[in-house]
């Protein structure tokens, strides 16, 4: 296996058409790379500098009630990951940042898409675009005449004569062929450490993050060599095994992941914004169970406020009961929103398993969900942000709404204003990335889906080369 | 002669049972689009419908309320609430909506993407116009697998199936001699069975199209007729870049593969490099926004109060004179406040929005050296669905809001109450759309043109055989 190993590199190497296509694809990944810095890079300084400016504006509000300070809001930005450049994922549907304030959970907004014609709906040019689309018909053009040809040109017969077993054949020639395009790709990782230096606030994360996406790319470009060395040694000549491989690469590529998306979404139905909003403040007015209003909700907790304090009447409180009343509804309709956001995001979860199990027969829909995952552009880490600006508006929101409770008295809206130097007691927001362990837990399926196809392909070639003509 | 080429073409095509399975395919796949398309519009519509309901269940309450007995708690709120324009001003909500076009669900376009409907009160604009409705990003990211994707995607594929042994087939099974000696010139007979292939693609496309217009209950007008129209051109246009690269004489594995390239260069890879370009070309820096749609503040000192009434008698002088001295009034205060900061971030907005015009008019530019994007363009356009759409829907938004502003501003500030009769009388939104004919008109004759030079060169190539 070897000997061909080497004889089939060397054929590489002398083939110059082959040669044109790696240099082609090295320009197109090199383009891509370059044209993702700039774009992430400048996304990266302006979130930068909002944060910043927005830090600022935080400080130097005028005294101000604590709830109209909570009301002045947070801002929360997505970090922009260094391995974004690699793969931007759903970055350019989903929004970009949202606004924090008490009683209402915000729409993240502001998305790229939105900010462009439908030409983005062909695709953006990214390195994952070449890594997971072109790369592949690469390998189709580099390896599907491998054995096809020598059987056309009667090189087949003879080697097998001089005791080649078919089997070695296609495994030498598909690890060849994976070799080559271990080549080519390898430079995009490498560079990767260089251009990541700018992104400061993920530096730790890109290292094992980036060898991880590496090692899913190879997996999948040796899964696919192995794939397109079989279909060359299955069928009568290198014209049917181009065509072929081909009609795979469309299906798998081009057609298989659409329709997935949409079947699963006919499959899993979003509930409409409009519904969705009803339904929270009808909870919240009526209580989750719709025995439980908010006024009975309000009367019972002023109950309970003067039955802990041991007083009777309100004025005799050592805190402000207009605090703990906001407060507490704060905290009853987070109760409500996580209910019914957590809903949606189970839909939305239901809606991508089948990409995931997709991922199963189509390798081209695990390495997209993988590439996704390691580079924090998916749906989960979309999902996983939101909840954290969320933990974050309750926490800043609660901390001013204690202050009001334990600092001011009942009506006194329009007369208590924060000490000054409160605002910058107030928490800031930091963000913790999802661990690795955790996002590999997330492509399981897919990670295993590629390992087990490769096996399976292999032990397929081992066990049923025999039967395959060599003439 | 066209007739015996033809028959033979069919008995050939049919016998191919790989060809037959891909344009059954194409059939079950278009059908599956047209239902796509139309359940996705259905449920806008359903939402619409939910939307108009509570609508009109709002203003039947605030209606009912001016006859409400004010002596209960509950009567007196609902009273209050329709007759104070400082209340009524951040409470009621009025609709704004873009509905889908006759036919948007033959193409979605943005229609996913981007909001197709607002309730809006008379407060700051900016605070309620960025919204997103529920989506799933990485189903928005795969796409839509509509009637437009079909045509535009799947059907050059099929052509290039039909085409890449055209000419080489013949001679790879060495049938070339003898078809070099018939009666007919090769250059003919050649494309009269490109001329087959090309009716056998434009069928399924009229056929969808057809039962698309049924199902979504189109009417046979102009714009069906215009979406008709260029879909034929863009079936000729592939089938013309087919003819081309098969008078090139080249192998038939060759021919797939430039044929694919073509495919891969016009779909996928320029659609994303101008994209790219028109995104670096005009950065937008969507942080800037964030002041826009926090929540109106207000300077609680007095000094700061005087300003604010000074900026807002400039923008608004008709208002001076009914201004009471130190007006303590929240309602007021804030309604300044909402258009004060509106004002003050008009210029990022508009800009913002212009930067977007900027990067369609340039991508656009490019539609003429590929017939997929300019296909792509001239089908959204025709179904309502192209970002232009929603830029004009915005403006549309900003005047309607203008209107809905005054309609509590008014009152309230001349210190008056709203009758019933004033709320017959309230702010609706219509949006009016303009179908930019000479758009689709240039549209077509770009796509004519591709065509009718690919195929002169590739008859004057052919000359040569």
């Amino acid at each position: 296996m070897r000997s061909i190993f080497r004889y089939e590199l060397r054929r590489s190497f002398r083939d110059n058409k082959a040669m044109l296509l790696c240099l082609l694809i090295w320009l197109l990944l090199g383009l891509s790379f370059y044209i993702n810095h700039v774009k992430v890079k400048q996304a990266n300084t302006q979130v930068e500098t909002a944060l910043v400016l927005k830090k600022q504006q935080w400080l130097k509000q005028d005294p101000k009630h604590p709830h109209v300070a909570a009301h002045f809001g947070q801002f929360v930005f997505k970090p922009v990951l260094a391995l974004s450049q690699i793969d931007p994922g759903v970055n350019a549907f989903a929004g970009n940042y949202v606004y924090l304030e008490p009683h209402r959970q915000n729409d993240f907004v502001f998305t790229s898409a939105q900010e462009q014609n439908a030409s983005v709906r062909f695709g953006e040019l990214t390195p994952a675009l070449i890594l997971q689309m072109l790369v592949p018909l690469l390998i189709i053009f580099m390896s599907f005449g491998s054995i096809a040809s020598d059987r056309e040109n009667g090189t087949l017969k003879l080697l097998t004569a001089q005791g080649a077993k078919m089997y070695r054949l296609i495994s030498g020639k598909a690890f060849a062929g994976f070799a080559l395009i271990t080549a080519v790709i390898l430079p995009v990782f490498l560079l990767l450490p260089v251009v990541s230096s700018d992104f400061r606030n993920n530096a730790m994360q890109t290292f094992p993050r980036g060898a991880l996406l590496c090692a899913a790319y190879l997996l999948y470009y040796l899964l696919l060599s192995i794939i397109v060395v079989w279909i060359s040694a299955l069928v009568k000549n290198a014209k049917s095994s181009l065509l072929v491989s081909l009609c795979c690469w469309i299906c798998f590529i081009i057609i298989i992941p659409k329709a997935i998306a949409n079947v699963s979404a006919d499959a899993n139905p979003l509930i409409s914004n409009e519904a969705f909003q009803s339904k929270i403040s009808n909870d919240i007015k009526k209580g989750i169970d719709g025995h439980n209003p908010d006024e009975k909700r309000r009367e019972e907790l002023i109950a309970a406020t003067l039955k802990k304090y041991n007083v009777d009447s309100l004025p005799e409180l050592p805190v402000n009961i207009e605090g703990i009343v906001m407060q507490t509804a704060e905290e009853y309709s987070s109760k409500v929103y996580d209910l019914h956001f957590g809903k949606v995001q189970q839909t939305l979860r239901n809606q991508n398993k089948w990409s995931s199990y997709a991922a199963i027969v189509n390798p081209y829909n695990a390495i997209r969900n993988i590439s996704m995952g390691l580079a924090l552009t998916d749906v989960n880490s979309h999902i996983y942000f939101q909840k954290s600006a969320e933990a974050y508006r309750r926490e800043f929101v609660k901390f001013l709404n204690d202050d009001m409770t334990y600092h001011s008295k009942a009506g006194t809206f329009f007369t208590y204003k924060l000490e000054p130097g409160m605002y910058a007691k107030v928490p800031v927001f930091k963000y913790k990335y999802p661990s690795v362990p955790d996002t590999l837990r997330n492509s399981r399926i897919e990670f295993l889906s590629l390992f087990a196809a490769i096996i399976i392909l292999l032990l397929l070639v081992r066990y049923t080369s025999h039967k395959i003509s060599v003439s | 002669m066209i007739q015996l080429i033809f028959k033979y073409e069919w008995k050939h095509f049919y016998r191919n049972w790989l060809q037959v399975a891909f344009y059954v395919f194409l059939f079950v796949i278009g059908i599956y689009s047209i239902g796509y398309g139309y359940r996705e519009i259905a449920k806008q519509r359903d939402n619409i419908a939910l939307i108009e309901e509570n609508e009109r269940e709002q203003f039947n309450k605030i209606t009912e309320a001016f006859k409400a007995d004010t002596a209960t708690k509950d009567g007196k709120t609902d009273y209050m609430r329709s007759m104070l324009p400082g209340l009524g001003r951040w409470m009621h909500r009025y609709n704004a909506i873009f509905y889908p076009a006759s036919l948007t669900a033959f193409s979605l376009g943005q229609r996913d993407l981007f909001p197709y409907y607002h309730k809006l009160n008379s407060h700051s604009l900016y605070m309620q116009v960025f919204k997103n409705e529920i989506v799933n990003p990485q189903k928005l990211l795969a796409g839509n697998l509509d009637l437009a994707f079909v045509i535009i995607y799947l059907i050059p594929l099929f052509i290039i199936a039909l085409s890449y042994g055209l000419v080489s087939g013949e001679k790879e099974n060495g049938t070339y001699p003898f078809l070099k000696t018939g009666k007919v010139s090769v250059r003919r007979l050649f494309a009269y069975r490109m001329g087959f292939r090309f009716l056998l693609s434009v069928l399924p496309v009229v056929l969808l199209s057809l039962i698309a217009a049924i199902i979504n209950k189109s009417p046979i007008d102009g714009l069906f007729l215009s979406w008709l129209v260029v879909a034929v051109l863009y079936v000729a246009v592939w089938c013309a870049i087919a003819l081309l690269i098969a008078s090139f004489n080249k192998p038939s594995p060759v021919n797939a593969v430039i044929l694919l390239g073509a495919w891969l260069f016009f779909l996928i890879m320029l659609p994303a490099f101008l994209n790219a370009v028109s995104v670096n070309k005009y950065p937008i820096n969507q942080t800037l926004i964030s002041d826009a749609i926090r929540r109106v503040q207000l300077d609680e000192t007095e000094h700061g109060q005087e300003e604010l009434f000074e900026k807002y008698y400039k923008l608004y002088p008709e208002y001076r004179e009914y201004h009471i001295q130190s007006p303590y009034n929240l309602p007021k205060l804030y309604a300044m406040g909402g258009a004060l900061k509106d004002k003050e971030n008009k210029p990022v907005i508009e800009s913002y929005y212009e930067l977007i015009r900027s990067r369609d008019k340039y991508v656009n530019v490019f539609n003429i050296i590929s017939p997929a994007l300019q296909t792509q363009q001239l089908f959204n356009y025709i179904s309502g669905s192209d970002i232009q759409y929603y830029l004009d829907y915005n403006r549309q938004l900003a005047l309607f809001h203008k209107e809905l502003y005054h309609f509590y501003a008014d009152p309230l500030y001349k210190n008056k109450t709203l009758s019933a009769k004033d709320y017959d009388n309230r702010p609706r939104f219509l949006m009016k759309t303009e179908i930019g004919w000479i758009t689709i008109y240039t549209g077509m004759l770009t796509l004519a043109g591709w065509g009718l030079i690919l195929w002169g060169l590739a008859h004057w190539k052919m000359k040569k055989m």
